[in-house]
Formats: C-alpha cells, structure tokens, sequence
C-alpha cells in the first residue's frame, strides 16, 4: 500500500511522478509516544480534504487545503503508535466546496504544511476565553476550558502576584 | 477584577495567567466600548 517516500510538507502532484493526479495520498508515519499522555497532532494544512487516523481509529475529518486544524490524539499504553493522514485531492463540490477545477490557482494535494505531534502536559488547559462582565467597572469574566475534568489552578494578572482560589469571575468546564 | 480599558490614545492591554502546576495559558486582551447607534 505505501509504495513511495515524500518529504512533509509537500505537495504530492507537485513531483513528476504524480504530476496533475487527482486521488488519495496517504501519508503513514510510526511515532514513539509517552505512556497514559494525551497529545495533539497540529497540522499546518493538508490538501484539499483529509482524514487523520491514529492506530486504525478515525479521529477527525478536515475540509480545506489552507487552514491549520489539530487533532486530539487519546493516550495510550506507549510505545509505538501509527499516524495517517489520508488527503483527497479530487473535486467535489460537496465534500469541497471552496476547491473547484478551472479556479484562479491549482488546487494542490498532499500535507502541504508541517505537521507535529505535540505531548500535552497533565491537566491541560485547552482555552481561556475572556469576555467583558462591566464595560463601566472593568470587570471580566473567565472561562477556563480543560481537555479533562476541571482541576484547581491559580491565577495571575498583569504577571504580578499568582493567586489562589479564583473569585466567581472564573468558571471551569471539560471541553 | 478592576481594568483600565483600551482606547487608542490609551491602548491598555492585560495578560491573564492561569496555572495548574502542571500547565500554564496566559492570553492577552483588552476592554472596549463599540457602540452603535440609530440602527
């Protein structure tokens, strides 16, 4: 099945032997990981459609050649893992749309992007999302988002002092 | 929490740090009024 070697990031019908092909290009790659730790694959972009697999299991589908997406990637045992990520460069207006033949560029395939596969700390924080409580006061609230359940954590301003016990500005949730 | 706000004579940004000992996210923002009027 995998039957040729392409450097990432490239274009798959950017080289002569696949030059104007419109198809799948699957890319597999066997990676050592850190046991029981959750990590993110980030893609930089892959063309024009992919589907990201890890260890046989579909974890995601991207529309879109040129927007970065990542990819929560479960933990596991350890050891050796198995990555593929299975672009589709052929047009279909569903699957597709903004991707058409005849556009105004060539519309390329392959991971066209770099691609990294990122170890998340214990307890990662996904996100933290301010949004304004009283234009008047100044006051804000905080929405801290974890990838797991919500854990204590402490909180500083300005980079001044790190405080404990977050006042009901803050509000923890699991992503 | 009391913030200075953003305006563009005064463009006050903060940083927020959230910390769990074992990970840290610090995002910066600002505070403005966007009013609109009359429809």
């Amino acid at each position: 099945m995998y039957n040729d070697r392409l450097p990432v990031p490239s274009a798959f019908d950017a080289f002569p032997a696949y030059a104007g092909k419109r198809g799948l290009g699957i890319y597999r790659r066997l990676v050592e990981v850190t046991a029981h730790t959750l990590s993110l694959l980030k893609t930089g972009g892959a063309g024009m459609s992919c589907k990201v697999y890890v260890d046989g299991a579909l974890l995601a589908i991207h529309i879109g050649t040129y927007t970065p997406f990542e990819v929560a990637v479960p933990a596991s045992a350890g050891g050796r893992r198995e990555l593929v990520v299975v672009t589709d460069n052929r047009y279909d207006f569903e699957r597709c749309p903004l991707h058409e033949d005849f556009f105004d560029f060539y519309n390329y395939g392959g991971i066209i992007r770099q691609v990294w596969l990122e170890e998340l700390p214990a307890n990662p924080v996904a996100n933290v999302h301010v949004t304004t409580d009283c234009i008047s006061t100044g006051t804000i609230q905080v929405r801290v988002a974890f990838r797991g359940e919500p854990v204590p954590f402490r909180h500083a301003l300005d980079e001044g002092e790190m405080l404990d016990a977050p006042g009901p500005e803050f509000t923890a949730v699991k992503l | 929490m009391n913030l200075t706000l953003w305006s563009p004579d005064a463009p006050n940004l903060h940083l927020l740090t959230v910390d769990t000992g074992d990970d840290a996210v610090t995002v910066r923002f600002g505070l403005r009024e966007v009013p609109a009027e009359n429809g």
